[in-house]
């Protein structure tokens, strides 16, 4: 008990900020970009991991006072001073201070989500859904969440395949669109306009679908899962591929996300091997793409 | 804490679809979030009360996302 106090006052008496070298993520839960920093929601500690575009320099931002556990469902900054966090297994969303990191204010939902992200100046949430054809994407509206786009939860023949059909996650965007897509199914990348419109867009896979017949298999088996991230820029789409051949990514001896696209209209695709398993594309300039690596590592990846 | 307190009527009527055709949910040898989700569709299911079933099945999905979320994401 006593070591739990001094754990807890040491805590709350450190510093928010610690500048230092760039410490590895323990367990990702989102990213975003600024015009200065790259902010990665980590929720093993919790906190936004600040990390200096040019330098690659960090600091920390630990999250304090949430009552329930952080979900790694991404996170929003609409502008307002605050993270705001999914927390609960999605039933709240838990604000915090961007300055010092401590809770604001707590909000609980009456649909749960399983994502959360800034669409431009607004907070968006993926909301969970069971039923088929409902709308998976809300967007925070004078105080309350309502529907934006027409992206539906898609039906399946049972529960738990229409469980995994329906995770739908979100990637960094433009002043524009914002990329988005199903972890499961077609390689295919939806951009978000701001009306709330999508355009569908390809994209390569290097997934392999399943040889046997879908009734011999589980259910997370039957699909493939194609796309683990995305980035989109200005001048293309960046790409991180997810399973790669046709074992799905807990099935053993799988080989996933060792490959980022480049995908530019009008010109080849640009593929860039990686050497390990890769979570997430955090940020792109001419020296390189700024990779987070399925071990925790950032690093700047040269582009050949 | 009763998180289905905060549960729209809609997707609580969800949950009770979930909690009704559960045991049938998924193969026992499936993946360990699958494997999970279906023992947790079995223990709802033999709950006593609409309410019960219905909170539980809700729990039982929340936490299968949660964990496929996190293994293929």
């Amino acid at each position: 008990m006593l070591a739990l106090v001094c754990l807890s006052m040491s805590r709350a008496s450190s510093p928010p900020l610690a500048d230092g070298p760039l410490r590895p993520v323990g367990d990702y839960g989102g990213r975003s970009i600024t015009a200065t920093e790259i902010r990665i929601l980590d929720v093993s500690v919790p906190a936004i991991l600040r990390i200096d575009r040019t330098s690659l320099e960090s600091s920390l931002l630990p999250l304090s006072g949430a009552d329930a556990p952080l979900d790694p469902y991404g996170f929003a900054e609409p502008g307002d001073g605050t993270f705001w966090v999914l927390g609960g297994r999605g039933w709240f969303v838990f604000r915090f201070s961007e300055k010092t990191g401590e809770l604001v204010e707590t909000r609980s939902l009456p649909d749960p989500g399983q994502g959360i992200a800034t669409l431009w100046d607004r907070v968006g949430i993926v909301a969970v859904r069971i039923q088929p054809g409902e709308r998976l994407l809300l967007r925070l509206e004078k105080g309350a969440f309502v529907p934006f786009s027409f992206l539906l939860s898609r039906p399946a023949p049972e529960l738990t395949a229409r469980l995994i059909r329906n995770l739908l996650r979100s990637g960094s965007g433009t002043s524009n669109e914002i990329p988005l897509w199903y972890t499961s199914g077609p390689a295919r990348v939806f951009l978000l306009g701001r009306q709330g419109r999508t355009r569908s867009i390809p994209v390569p896979t290097f997934a392999t679908p399943p040889q046997s017949s879908a009734h011999d298999r589980e259910p997370g088996v039957t699909f493939t899962y194609p796309i683990r991230d995305a980035l989109l820029r200005e001048d293309g789409l960046w790409i991180l591929s997810n399973q790669e051949g046709d074992r799905t990514p807990l099935e053993s001896g799988v080989s996933r996300a060792r490959h980022a696209v480049l995908l530019r209209a009008g010109r080849p695709n640009r593929v860039v091997p990686l050497d390990r398993e890769a979570r997430a594309l955090l940020d792109v300039d001419p020296r390189g793409l700024v990779v987070l690596f399925a071990d925790g590592v950032v690093s700047r990846v040269a582009l050949p | 804490m009763n998180l289905v307190r905060f549960a729209s009527p809609r997707f609580l009527a969800s949950g009770l679809a979930l909690a009704s055709g559960l045991a049938v949910a998924a193969p026992l040898h499936a993946n360990n979030c699958i494997q999970r989700y279906a023992e947790c569709l079995v223990r709802a299911s033999d709950l006593e009360t609409w309410w019960q079933r219905s909170a539980a099945g809700i729990d039982c999905y929340l936490d299968a996302v949660a964990c496929v979320r996190r293994a293929y994401a």
